[in-house]
C-alpha cells in the first residue's frame, strides 16, 4: 500500500525536479511565489495530486487505508506510535508544509477535502461494528485522519496541524490504555469478552474516559477545540461539508463510548481465569497514561476559537511557516451555534451508546451491520479485484508466454534444426549410384542457370 | 601496467590452480582475489581526469593491438568484480567443493575475462575477453550445476554464442571501414561507426545490441537466464548475475552508444519499450515463483530493465544513475544469492512454501536477509534507493515523447517488486519454524562475507558520494 503511494510521490517529486530543477522546500516555494503563473495551473494540479497520492498511502486515506488496521499486529506501543503521533501524520505534515503549492491548485484541494471527508465517514462506520479493541481504535485513527485532510482541503492548514497535535495526545492515550487493558486480560483483545474492567483498573478506566471525551469533542478537552475549528472551517467553505462532518463526529462519539461502556462497565464476560488475573498495570504503564490524559485536557488551549479569545497561540507559533488560506469570517453567533450543534450531537450519541450497550448482548450481525463488521468487504474486494487477478496473470504469463511462447520458440528452433539434420542425413545413403545421380542433377541445374543468365 | 596486472593476476593464479589439489586451491584463490581487489581499489582511487592507458602491439596485420584503458566506469566495474569475487570465495570457505582445483581455476579465469572486458580498448581484445569470460562459466555450470544443468547450460551457451558471433560480425564490418593501422582500436571504431550513414547504423545496431541484450538480459531475450541461474552452483550464479550482466550494459555504453549514435537514437524508443515491458513482465512472473532462486532471477531482469531504459533515455542523470546502480545491483544481488545458498545448505530446499521461521532458528541470517532484501527493493537509506531514484529521474527527463508514461509504468515494477520481495520475506523469515539440517547460524566465513555486503549497502545508502564522484566524469563524457 505504502509503495503505491510512494510511486505517486516519486512522480510528483520528479515533476518538481524537472520543472523547477530543485527539491529544496525553500527554493521551490520561492519559485512558486516569484514565478506564479509562468506554468499552467495544470502543472500545479498534477504535482499536487501526485504528492497527495503519496499522502493517501502514508496517512491511510481511501483507497489506500487498509494497511493501517492490519498493521495492528505490532505491539501496542508501536501501534500507539504509528497511529497516533508520528508516522501517519507525515502525509498531513507534507501537505501543510507544501501549502504554497496547494493554494495554487484549488481543484486538488477539493479532491483532498472530499477524500478526507469520505474517509472520515467510511472508517467511522466500520469502527462502529468492530469487536477488537485495537481495530476500533485503528479505524478511529483513519477516520480522524480523514478530518485532518478535510481541514487541509478547505485550506485550514494550521487547523489540520492543530488536530494532528491534539489527536496525538488522546489517541496515544487511548492506545496505551488499550494496551493496559489487553495486558490485564492476558492478551485478549475481543471486547465481547471484557466488561466491568473499571472496578479493577481504576486509573486505566479514568484516563481512557478522558481520551474518549476528548475525541468525542466534549467542551473543555483538547479534541473539542481542534475538531470544532475544522468543522467551522468546513462550514465557511461549504455547509454540506459541515453537515457530513457532524455525522462523522457523531459516529465517533458513538463508537468510542460503545468501546468504553463495553470494556469498563457492566459485568465481566471473560473466562474465570482471566477474571482472576485482572489487575491494574504497574506504574511504568499508568504514569504515561496520566501524563497523556493531562495533555489531552489542556492540549486544546493553545488554539482557542475566535469567539472566546483573539489569540490563537498555535496559529501564531506556526504563522512563520504556514497559515490558513483565509480566516473564516463567521458571525460570532453562527460560530456559537455550530459549536452547540456539534456538542449536542456528541452528547446525544454518548447517551445512545450508553443505552444500547448498558446491557451487553451479542447476536450474530445481519444486514448492514454484518457488512460493517466485515469492513464493507473491502479487503475481500481488493483480494478479488487486484490480488487474485494478479496471481492468475502471473501464473498465466509464466505458463503460456514464458514457457510455451518464448521458450517454445527457442526450443522449436532447436528442434527444427535437429529435425532438418535428421532428414538431410538420410541423403547420405552410401550408394555411389545415388551420389552420381545427384551429381548429374546438380550439373544440369548449373548448366541451366548458366544458360539462362548469360 | 597496473591494468595488465588486474587481468594477469587472476589469469596466472587461475592457470596454476588447475594443478593444485584440495585446500591449496582455495587459499590460492582467496589470496589472488584479495590482491586483485586491492589493485582494483587502487585503480579506483585514482584521478580520472585523464584515463589510464596501456598498449602493446598484438597482431599488427589485423590492425589490432593489446590496448587497455580505465576511466571511472571501467574502474568502478573492476572494483565491483574485485569485491564480489573476494566475497564469493570468502563465503564459500567452509564448503567442500569437489574437484576444488578446477573449480577455483575456472572461477579465476572468468574473473580475468571480466576484467579484460571492462578494460579493453580494442574491439578484438574486447571480443576475446568477452568469450574468455563466458567459457569458464559454461564449464562451471555444466560440471558443478544442478540436475538439469546440461540443458540449461546448453541453452545458455547457444544463446550467448549466437549473440557473440553477431557482435563479431558487426565489429569486423566496422573495422573494415577504416582499414590500416589499429583499425580495431576504440577510437577508430567510433570514428568509422559514427561516419556511417543512418541506414547502415540501423542494422548494425541490432547486430550488436542483440549480443548485449542477451547478456543483460533484456526481454524477450531472457529465457536462458532463470534456468541458468537456477541450475548453476551459487558462486557461478553470482558471477553471472552480479558481474556478467554488467558486461552487457557496459558494452552498450562503451561499444554501442558512442559507436552508432544515429542507430542508437533511432531505436531508443523500441528498446525502452522492450525494457519496460520486461520490467513489468518479469515482476509479474516473479510473484508466482515459489523457488527463491527463480524469483530473484526474474527480479534481476526487472532491475536490469530499468537500467537499460535509463541508458536509452540518454541524459546525464540517468547515465550517472546507471553507473551507481550497476555497482549497487551487483552488491545487493550477491547478498541475495549468498543468503539463498545458505538457506539451501541449512534447510535443503529453496521452495519458499516449505520454509519459515528463520527469525527464530537463525536470527543473524534472518537480519542479514531482511536488510539485503530491502536494499533489493530500493528502500531509502539503502544503496539501492539512490541508484533507483537517479534512474527514474533519468527516465523521466528523457527526450522521448512518452517519457512520463515510461516512468510510471516502470514504477509499477517497483510496486510489484515490493509485493514479491515482502511475500518472500514473510514466508521464509517469519511463520512456523522449519527444522534445519545444519543447526548453525552463520559460520565465520559467511559472517564476514555478509558483513562486507551489508556494510556497503548501508554506507553507500547513507553516503554515496565516493561512488558518485568516481563515476561523475564518465556520465558527463557520455552525455555532454
Amino acid at each position: 500500500m505504502n509503495r503505491i503511494g510512494d510511486l505517486g510521490f516519486l512522480v510528483g517529486m520528479l515533476l518538481i525536479l524537472v520543472n523547477y530543477s530543485t527539491l529544496s522546500y525553500t527554493q521551490f516555494f520561492d519559485q512558486l511565489h516569484t514565478n506564479a503563473g509562468t506554468h499552467g495551473g495544470d502543472l500545479y494540479n498534477w504535482i499536487a495530486i501526485c504528492l497527495f497520492i503519496g499522502a493517501t498511502g502514508k496517512s491511510a486515506q481511501i483507497p489506500l487505508y487498509t494497511w493501517l488496521p492490519d498493521a495492528m499486529a505490532g505491539p501496542t506501543p508501536v501501534s500507539a506510535l504509528i497511529h497516533a503521533a508520528t508516522m501517519v501524520t507525515a502525509g498531513i505534515y507534507m501537505i501543510a508544509r507544501s501549502h504554497a503549492l496547494y493554494t495554487l491548485a484549488p481543484a486538488t484541494l477539493q479532491v483532498v477535502a472530499i477524500v478526507g471527508l469520505a474517509t472520515a465517514l467510511f472508517a467511522a462506520t466500520i469502527a462502529m461494528k468492530q469487536y477488537d479493541i485495537k481495530k476500533v481504535l485503528a479505524y478511529s485513527t483513519v477516520s480522524q485522519l480523514g478530518f485532518m485532510f478535510l481541514a487541509l482541503g478547505v485550506g485550514a492548514y494550521t487547523t489540520a496541524v492543530f488536530h494532528v497535535m491534539t489527536h496525538a495526545f488522546f489517541k496515544a492515550l487511548l492506545f496505551l490504555g488499550s494496551g493496559s487493558v489487553i495486558h490485564a486480560m492476558g492478551g485478549e483483545q475481543d471486547i465481547r469478552k471484557m466488561g466491568g474492567l473499571g472496578k479493577k483498573l481504576r486509573i486505566t478506566q479514568f484516563t481512557f474516559l478522558i481520551g474518549c471525551l476528548a475525541i468525542s469533542g466534549i467542551p473543555g478537552l483538547s479534541g473539542f477545540f481542534s475538531k470544532d475549528e475544522i468543522l467551522a472551517a468546513a462550514y465557511a467553505n461549504n455547509p454540506m461539508l459541515y453537515y457530513l462532518g457532524i455525522a462523522a463526529a457523531m459516529m465517533t462519539a458513538f463508537y468510542m463510548f460503545r468501546l468504553y461502556f463495553l470494556t469498563f462497565t457492566g459485568t465481566f464476560r471473560g473466562t474465570h481465569d482471566q477474571e482472576h488475573h485482572l489487575h491494574e498495570s504497574p506504574a511504568a504503564m499508568t504514569i504515561p497514561l496520566i501524563v497523556l490524559a493531562i495533555l489531552s485536557i489542556v492540549g486544546g488551549y493553545v488554539g482557542l476559537p475566535g469567539v472566546i479569545s483573539e489569540h490563537h497561540a498555535l496559529g501564531s507559533f506556526l504563522s512563520s511557516s504556514v497559515s490558513n488560506i483565509a480566516e473564516h469570517h463567521l458571525e460570532a453567533n453562527t460560530e456559537w451555534m455550530l459549536m452547540g450543534t456539534s456538542v449536542a450531537a456528541s452528547v446525544i450519541m454518548i447517551i445512545v451508546a450508553y443505552s444500547i450497550n448498558k446491557s451487553a448482548q451479542f447476536v450474530a450481525n445481519s444486514g448492514l451491520a454484518k457488512v460493517l463488521e466485515n469492513k464493507w468487504y473491502i479487503d475481500e474486494l481488493y483480494e478479488a479485484v487486484i490480488l487474485k487477478p494478479l496471481g492468475a496473470l502471473s501464473g498465466a504469463l509464466d505458463k503460456f508466454v514464458e514457457r510455451m511462447g518464448i521458450d517454445g520458440m527457442v526450443n522449436g528452433v532447436g528442434k527444427s534444426v535437429k529435425w532438418g539434420s535428421e532428414k538431410v542425413r538420410l541423403l547420405q545413403t552410401g550408394q555411389v549410384g545415388f551420389y552420381i545421380f545427384v551429381m548429374v542433377l546438380g550439373m544440369i541445374a548449373l548448366l541451366a542457370v548458366g544458360f539462362y543468365c548469360i | 601496467m597496473i591494468l595488465v596486472l588486474l587481468i594477469l593476476v587472476p589469469l596466472v593464479t587461475g592457470l596454476l590452480s588447475f594443478f593444485i589439489k584440495g585446500n591449496g586451491a582455495k587459499g590460492l584463490a582467496l589470496s589472488s582475489t584479495i590482491i586483485t581487489m586491492a589493485l582494483s581499489a587502487f585503480v579506483s582511487a585514482g584521478n580520472f581526469a585523464t584515463p589510464m592507458h596501456f598498449s602493446v602491439p598484438w597482431i599488427p596485420n589485423l590492425g589490432t593491438e593489446f590496448s587497455l584503458m580505465a576511466d571511472g566506469m571501467s574502474a568502478m566495474l573492476c572494483l565491483l568484480t574485485g569485491i564480489v569475487m573476494q566475497v564469493v570465495i570468502t563465503v564459500n570457505w567452509n564448503n567442500e567443493t569437489p574437484r576444488a582445483g578446477s573449480f577455483y581455476a575456472l572461477l579465476l579465469l572468468s574473473q580475468a575475462g571480466l576484467m579484460g572486458v571492462f578494460l579493453a580498448y580494442d574491439a578484438l581484445v574486447f571480443y576475446v575477453f568477452w568469450e574468455l569470460a563466458l567459457i569458464p562459466v559454461y564449464f562451471l555450470c555444466s560440471m558443478w550445476g544442478g540436475e538439469k544443468r546440461i540443458a540449461a547450460t546448453f541453452k545458455f551457451f547457444i544463446y550467448t554464442f549466437v549473440g557473440s558471433l553477431m557482435m563479431l560480425a558487426a565489429l569486423i564490418y566496422l573495422s573494415m571501414q577504416t582499414p590500416g593501422i589499429n583499425s580495431y582500436s576504440w577510437v577508430n571504431i567510433v570514428r568509422s561507426g559514427a561516419a556511417l550513414p543512418a541506414a547502415q547504423q540501423q542494422w548494425l545496431f541490432w547486430l550488436m545490441f542483440i549480443a548485449f541484450a542477451i547478456k543483460m538480459p533484456v526481454f524477450p531475450f531472457h529465457t536462458w537466464q532463470p534456468d541458468a541461474y537456477e541450475q548453476s552452483p551459487t558462486p557461478v550464479t553470482i558471477v553471472l548475475s552480479a558481474l556478467m550482466v554488467k558486461m552487457g550494459l557496459y558494452a552498450v555504453l562503451r561499444w554501442l552508444y558512442p559507436v552508432l549514435p544515429q542507430g542508437f537514437a533511432m531505436w531508443s524508443d523500441v528498446v525502452i519499450i522492450m525494457a519496460i515491458a520486461g520490467i513489468v513482465y518479469a515482476s509479474l512472473i516473479a510473484i508466482k515463483q515459489s523457488d527463491i532462486k527463480r524469483m530473484i532471477a526474474y527480479s534481476s531482469i526487472a532491475h536490469m530493465g530499468l537500467m537499460v531504459a535509463a541508458a536509452f533515455s540518454v541524459n546525464q542523470i540517468g547515465m550517472h544513475g546507471i553507473m551507481v546502480q550497476m555497482f549497487n545491483h551487483g552488491i545487493n544481488i550477491t547478498g541475495m544469492w549468498l543468503i539463498v545458498s545458505m538457506i539451501e545448505n541449512r534447510y535443503g530446499t529453496r521452495n519458499m512454501n516449505e520454509l519459515g521461521g528463520m527469525a527464530t532458528t537463525a536470527p543473524r541470517m534472518a537480519i542479514a536477509f531482511v536488510i539485503i532484501a530491502l536494499a533489493n527493493v530500493a528502500l531509502p537509506l539503502t544503496n539501492g534507493f539512490i541508484g533507483e531514484f537517479m534512474l527514474f529521474n533519468g527516465l523521466f527527463s528523457g527526450g522521448s515523447h512518452y517519457h512520463i508514461t515510461y516512468m510510471v509504468i516502470a514504477g509499477l515494477g517497483v510496486i510489484l517488486g515490493a509485493v514479491y520481495t515482502l511475500n518472500m520475506l514473510q514466508k521464509t523469515v517469519f511463520g512456523n519454524a522449519v527444522s534445519m539440517k545444519v543447526t548453525k547460524d552463520l559460520s565465520s566465513g559467511e559472517f564476514l562475507g555478509l558483513a562486507i555486503i551489508i556494510l556497503l549497502i548501508l554506507v553507500l545508502g547513507v553516503y554515496p558520494k565516493p561512488l558518485l564522484d568516481l563515476t561523475q566524469g564518465i556520465a558527463a563524457t557520455l552525455v555532454p
